[in-house]
């Protein structure tokens, strides 16, 4: 079996719970209870699915009609084009169809199927596919998998004119992780990052300058202890920080800003480097000594 | 505080539209350092035995075309992977925004090579992440454990 993927990210499960930060600020803005959980309310959810039950089941879901019910021109090497999106929410959903129907209108009625896949199905779905030579004509592939893909042998190689606008034009942690031996196999769309929110008034409560952010870990820890509270019996009341501590996704974040990687040679990981070290212990510090949220 | 991303603002401006909260970039773990974050996203792969392989390069070069980088922006209020449109008005319309793109623009490449076994060393992360937090076992050890037990599959899955 040529195509077996043996671990399957979680990291998109994992990144619906960082939905709970906006909860978090309002939390500790007292409009709802303390914030020592993920509050189960999410402001936002660009991840829900489009149907319950659509887990189980994806249905094909063509983003717009033929010129003429069943009159649409094949695309070039014949067929309609396939194309898997993650499920994301309606504003993605409305970009894939403006932009899949605008291309269509300008190359004589190229037609497109697209079908929206939960992101954590996606891997199994592609195995499943690429086992049976029927994957679709286009990926959607998540932070890191571009490798993953290309290592199976599942994508072709973008042309040499998209491979230098890549080089050219995109930000250079992007293009870390959609090249494969030297070359691009993935066209970046989009990215997410983390920054350091805060509610205004908390800091000013706590007598913290917002126009001074923390220079390095140690005066963000001290901010966050600041911001800490906690009743007579230890209860947690408002947070330091909000996070998901035992999400990987979210841990990055630390590992770069110590200046680190998972791995530099393809030979062995990070794991003992000084940046791995430090953003590993940073957590216990924070949490189990100064104690700026419960886990 | 809270570890905010792209949904993080769509949500409070949905939800809390009155509440005010700001962003700082990740601080560096010493004062003087470079800042860094974790970097999430989607790109799109053409599939190698995909018969009509012209047109969906045709259909990506078309995607990437500024005018719709920045529509696909707009729609899903993601940070952009192309420096060529950051830019671009739509994200100078929140200071939030703002953060997160300078953040997006200060976040370096270090050389981490691409893997095909990335996922096995997600896993092991995970794993470790559990340990240490959940578990409090003492963080060395733990390293040491993991990485002992990754290494010989990352190298292997690196092969490719």
């Amino acid at each position: 079996m040529p195509f077996k993927i043996d671990v399957c990210t979680r990291r998109d499960l994992l990144r619906g719970g960082a939905l709970a930060a906006a909860g978090a600020l309002l939390a500790a803005c007292g409009q709802a209870a303390a914030p020592t959980q993920a509050p189960a309310a999410k402001p936002a959810e660009p991840t829900k699915p489009a149907a319950a039950g659509a887990a189980q089941a994806p249905a094909p879901t063509p983003t717009q009609a033929p010129a003429a019910a069943g009159a649409a021109p094949a695309a070039a090497g014949g067929g309609t084009i396939t194309y898997w999106r993650p499920v994301k929410g309606k504003g993605e959903e409305n970009g894939t169809n403006q932009i899949t129907a605008d291309f269509s209108k300008a190359n004589n009625g190229v037609a497109f199927k697209v079908e929206y896949i939960p992101n954590n199905e996606m891997p199994q779905k592609y195995q499943a596919a690429l086992a049976t030579n029927s994957a679709p004509d286009i990926f959607s592939l998540d932070t890191e998998w571009p490798a993953v893909y290309a290592a199976l042998g599942a994508l072709a190689d973008p042309p040499a004119e998209l491979q230098t606008t890549i080089k050219e034009k995109t930000f250079p942690i992007v293009q870390e992780v959609t090249t494969y031996k030297g070359k691009f196999v993935a066209v970046p769309l989009d990215s997410s990052n983390l920054v350091v929110g805060y509610n205004v008034k908390l800091l000013k409560d706590a007598g913290i300058d917002e126009k001074k952010p923390p220079a390095d870990w140690n005066e963000w820890g001290e901010m966050a202890a600041k911001l800490t509270k906690r009743d007579g019996s230890g209860k947690l009341q408002q947070t330091g920080l909000e996070n998901d501590f035992t999400d990987e996704w979210n841990w990055n974040t630390f590992l770069a800003a110590a200046g680190g990687r998972r791995w530099h040679s393809l030979e062995a990981t990070d794991f003992l480097e000084p940046p791995f070290v430090a953003a590993a212990q940073i957590y216990p510090d924070w949490l189990f000594t100064k104690k700026i949220n419960d886990v | 505080m809270t570890l905010a991303g792209p949904w993080t603002i769509t949500g409070m401006q949905k939800d809390a539209p009155d509440l005010e909260w700001r962003s700082w970039m990740i601080p560096p773990q010493k004062a003087g350092g470079q800042s860094g974050t974790t970097l999430g996203g989607w790109h799109l792969g053409a599939y190698s035995k995909s018969k009509s392989l012209d047109t969906v390069w045709s259909f990506i070069t078309f995607h990437m075309k500024p005018d719709n980088k920045v529509l696909w922006y707009k729609l899903t209020a993601r940070v952009p992977a192309w420096k060529d449109v950051a830019d671009d008005p739509i994200f100078q319309s929140d200071p939030n925004r703002v953060t997160a793109v300078k953040q997006q623009a200060t976040h370096l490449a270090v050389g981490q090579p691409a893997s095909p076994g990335y996922l096995e060393v997600q896993a092991a992360v995970t794993e470790t992440l559990e340990r240490i937090v959940k578990n409090k076992e003492d963080v060395m050890k733990v390293l040491k454990e993991e990485k002992a037990k990754v290494d010989p599959v990352f190298a292997q899955k690196s092969k490719g």
